[in-house]
């Protein structure tokens, strides 16, 4: 059984560390180079995560109907 | 069963701060200590259910101190080495650290010496335990210093007054009022010469600066979790010597006269177990953070030192409390802004306008001639963004500018 839960939990996390780089540059959200790289790869890794919760809820075995 | 409008429950959902830290530069004097690390909010996600922490509580010594999954007991224990004390325990507030200390130490009647700029609570958490206040004075504008010597005349008159010593010496480490940073060492000399218990309330320092107890001669040190651990409220420390562990954590000893049930496991004074569930666990999450931020307070102490430099080139701006400040809770007079304030339609409330309009809040709504904020946990950047919006502000309103 795909663990669905376990996935949208570590997505929440991905998204709560992009939010404290907007935090430490609040007003004006200016990134440094390796604050914009890393926010980049936070939200890639979000993406990926997110495609792969729907590749397997499309997926009938996974959602756990017969 | 009574009814609740729909319409009332509807706006109890999707609740949203106005403030947020992603949206906003937060001044608020006792906010900037408390803002969690990112490890905490992801725990708050985890242990967000009720009795979360509870899963694993061990059966024959019921108690959350003895948690070891999530690792409670073993924070407990770092906890205390930490502040350089041997006993530490979460309870709610840090004032219940203090009455716990208070109603443990003294008896009805009794006296416990405090400094003048002591928070409120000092002085509920003394009247809830019955003890009577006596306070050392301090030196009155600007500077507001407590005469730390003081503490010695304050005992005498207890002395004299009711032919005992005070139950306790308590000295605020940082005040809520201006920030002043005061010399622990000094009180607790004069309470070991009396052979009194300190309490050091360090509920402004533990957590954001280095702090050593038992080096600097405290008994008792309490602290806030929400004020400067990086933790969601409410979250206190108090930190024990072993002598005052043992008289201060006694266990219960109550029988049911029917049941004959007891409860020899639990510890009287904190009730048994304190905060369990979400901002105990965010305490613990911010807890390798916090060991790591005290190592830059010098840092800390130089941006709020830059930005006072800063304020003051401003007409009729000054800092009140010691200078240079040692701490980044700051009182600032600003007769300039409450120049303007008077002959503007918005009156003291421009400030707080002029402020939220480019994206800084914290400073309390209608203040101009005397008002606090922190800078504690801001960056170089920030804090060099909120300079410059408080100089934008004067040069608008047409307040002279030093350079």
């Amino acid at each position: 059984m795909y663990d669905f839960a376990g996935q949208t939990q570590k997505i929440m996390e991905v998204l709560i560390s992009v939010s404290h780089i907007w935090r430490r540059t609040t007003p004006n959200y200016e990134l440094k180079p390796e604050e914009k790289e890393k926010v980049l790869l936070l939200l890639n890794q979000a993406k990926a995560d997110v495609e792969e919760i729907i590749n397997n809820l499309r997926d009938d075995r996974n959602a756990g109907n017969p | 069963m009574p009814a609740i409008p729909k319409e009332n429950l509807e706006q109890y959902l999707h609740l949203h701060r106005d403030f947020s830290e992603e949206r906003y530069i937060n001044l608020h004097p006792i906010q900037r200590g408390g803002i969690l690390s990112e490890a905490a909010r992801k725990v708050l996600l985890e242990f967000g259910d009720g009795y979360s922490t509870c899963d694993w509580c061990p059966p024959k010594t019921a108690r959350l101190d003895m948690i070891e999954k999530p690792p409670i007991s073993r924070f407990l224990v770092d906890l205390a080495t930490f502040l350089g004390m041997d006993v530490a325990r979460v309870v709610t507030r840090c004032r219940e650290a203090k009455f716990m200390a208070f109603s443990a130490l003294g008896k009805p009647g009794d006296f416990v010496v405090v400094d003048g700029l002591a928070h409120y609570s000092t002085y509920l958490a003394a009247e809830l335990a019955g003890l009577r206040v006596k306070e050392v004075p301090h030196s009155g504008y600007p500077e507001f210093r407590v005469d730390l010597d003081g503490y010695a005349d304050k005992i005498e008159e207890v002395k004299k007054e009711t032919g005992k010593l005070p139950a306790v010496i308590l000295l605020t480490h940082v005040d809520y009022l201006y920030g002043n940073l005061n010399d622990a060492t000094v009180v607790a000399k004069i309470s070991s010469e009396y052979e009194v218990p300190f309490l050091l309330n360090a509920a402004y320092t533990a957590g954001v600066m280095p702090v050593d107890g038992k080096k600097w001669g405290a008994d008792i040190l309490v602290g806030s979790g929400h004020k400067s651990w990086a933790a969601s409220a409410p979250t206190g420390i108090l930190a024990l010597t072993k002598e005052m562990a043992d008289r201060i954590l006694g266990r219960s000893k109550i029988v049911g006269d029917w049941s004959n049930r007891k409860f020899g496991a639990k510890e009287l004074a904190v009730l048994g177990c304190t905060v369990m569930g979400a901002p105990l666990l965010t305490l613990i999450a911010s807890f390798p953070h916090v060991v790591k931020r005290v190592e830059h307070w010098n840092e800390e102490v130089e941006k709020i030192q830059f930005l006072v430099k800063q304020l003051e080139q401003i007409e009729g701006t000054k800092q009140l409390g010691t200078r240079p400040k040692q701490h980044t809770l700051t009182h600032v007079e600003s007769l300039g802004f409450h120049k303007v304030s008077e002959n503007h339609k918005r009156r003291g409330y421009f400030l707080y306008d002029e402020l939220r309009e480019r994206k800084i809040v914290g400073i309390q709504p209608g203040l101009t001639k005397h008002f606090k904020l922190n800078t504690y946990g801001l960056t170089w950047e920030q804090v060099k963004y909120v300079a410059q919006a408080f100089q934008d502000i004067a040069g608008k309103y047409e307040l002279k500018i030093s350079q």
